[in-house]
């Protein structure tokens, strides 16, 4: 013959069922949480590298937007030297001093072959897509200097995406620390439950399952809508 | 009757070792996660720190590379304005030229190793690379400094670390059904052994695998 059950058994094996699943969910919350803090880590770092980087690419284009300015600067003025002194040449010859008007000459073609070689010292010369089509034309400064904006902007987009990611995971981070809060309230409930009168206990286990839901089902919704 | 609660205590107590051991374990299991995670963070630090030194000695050389650059400029500017006074029909100039090159040119050249015939190229412009190269090469720390292995070590460390976090997470489940063991009896807890088993043999064969994995491909603990 089978004992009669005393009151509120069930609902005590009930509240110490629910206070192991609880404990269950909170295991898979926090290994989640953890997860998602190994990513903000990551990304946080990986941030800090390009931040470094960043800084890097800066210096190194200024360093080489500078050569090519001075280079190129120091050329025109070469360039325009030889052309004053032809001016003065042609100056000079009007006026009958023939000597002094072929020494200007020769002192301008000097001039001219020192701006000739320091052409070929810049890219702005060189390359094909910023050299001038004609021996008349300025070289393409303009869309040389687009051209290093859109590698720093590059690097910027870079930085940008992967600080939003460092963002996204430190937020679902804290998301999760709060559901396993209330996982733990919900813990705290069902393990009070268990220490009550059966009438009490089963208001502890409604605000416990409701506490479980919330923070199971919160979790659970994350979850799907971060991975 | 009588030969049930022996049987009854004796299955108690194994339930009750088993939930003893399998705490313990997840225990150690979430210490070695703490310890994996921690490991990744001091990598990716010395990673970082690497990094920064790293870019340090580079930015110097670099910075080096574009002094000599313009100095080697100033100097091939130089050559070639005294190659034109050479070619010149005026005589001044082409005396002028001579002492020049006798007195400034060798001075001028001393300021750029650039200025070296070894790094000139056929189409008139200086190899850099090759020059960086040597700088960098001149600093002895750089070879020393590997700072994406380090971020491979750490990336393989918090891989660990996932999967040691999630084979407690295994083990929990199998506390889960001990626990449930342990309050009901015959059928019912025989059943929540075995799942109880089967939970702990694969949380801890993950775990161990994954650290052998780790330490077969290098940079585990």
């Amino acid at each position: 013959m089978s004992e009669r059950p005393v009151p509120g058994e069930r609902s005590k094996h009930a509240a110490t069922f629910l206070a192991l699943a609880t404990a269950v969910v909170i295991a898979c919350v926090a290994a989640l949480q953890n997860g998602a803090n190994v990513t903000a880590g990551e990304a946080s770092r990986d941030l800090q590298l390009l931040t470094m980087q960043l800084a890097d690419d800066f210096e190194r284009l200024g360093l080489q937007a500078n050569f090519e300015m001075g280079v190129i600067g120091q050329s025109f003025k070469d360039v325009q030297e030889a052309q004053v002194l032809r001016l003065s040449a042609l100056d000079l010859e009007a006026r009958g001093s023939t000597a002094d008007a072929a020494a200007t000459r020769a002192r301008a073609d000097v001039m001219l072959a020192r701006a000739q070689r320091e052409k070929q010292f810049s890219s702005l010369f060189r390359d094909a897509q910023y050299a001038p089509n004609a021996a008349d034309k300025l070289p393409e400064i303009r869309k040389y200097v687009n051209d290093l904006q859109v590698q720093r902007t590059r690097l910027v987009g870079r930085i940008t995406a992967v600080n939003q990611r460092y963002i996204s995971a430190s937020r679902v981070a804290d998301t999760y620390t709060m559901y396993v809060t209330i996982l733990a309230i919900a813990l705290f409930l069902f393990g009070l439950a268990q220490a009550l009168e059966w009438r009490a206990r089963l208001v502890f286990i409604a605000f416990g399952v409701m506490a479980l839901a919330a923070g199971t089902g919160g979790a659970l919704i994350l979850f799907l809508r971060w991975a | 009757m009588s030969t049930d609660t022996p049987r009854s205590s004796r299955s108690d107590l194994i339930v009750a070792a088993a939930i003893a051991i399998i705490s313990i374990a997840t225990a150690l299991l979430a210490w070695r996660a703490s310890v994996l995670g921690s490991s990744a963070g001091e990598e990716s630090r010395t990673g970082l720190m690497d990094a920064i030194k790293l870019q340090a000695y580079t930015s110097e050389a670099r910075r080096l590379l574009f002094q000599e650059a313009e100095f080697a400029f100033e100097h091939a500017a130089y050559v070639a304005e005294l190659d034109a006074m050479t070619a010149s029909a005026d005589a001044g100039l082409r005396a002028q030229s001579v002492t020049l090159r006798q007195y400034v040119l060798p001075q001028m050249a001393q300021l750029s190793p650039l200025t070296n015939a070894k790094y000139a190229r056929t189409d008139g412009t200086l190899d850099y690379e090759k020059r960086l190269t040597e700088l960098k090469a001149e600093q002895p720390q750089i070879a020393r400094l590997q700072p994406s292995e380090s971020f491979a070590r750490a990336n393989n460390l918090f891989i660990q670390q996932r999967i040691t976090i999630w084979s407690a997470a295994l083990l929990a489940f199998s506390l889960f059904c001990l626990a449930v063991a342990e309050i009901t009896s015959n059928r019912r807890r025989a059943l929540g052994v075995i799942a109880a088993s089967i939970f702990a043999g694969v949380g801890l064969s993950i775990a161990l695998l994954a650290s052998l994995i780790a330490r077969v491909i290098g940079g585990g603990l």
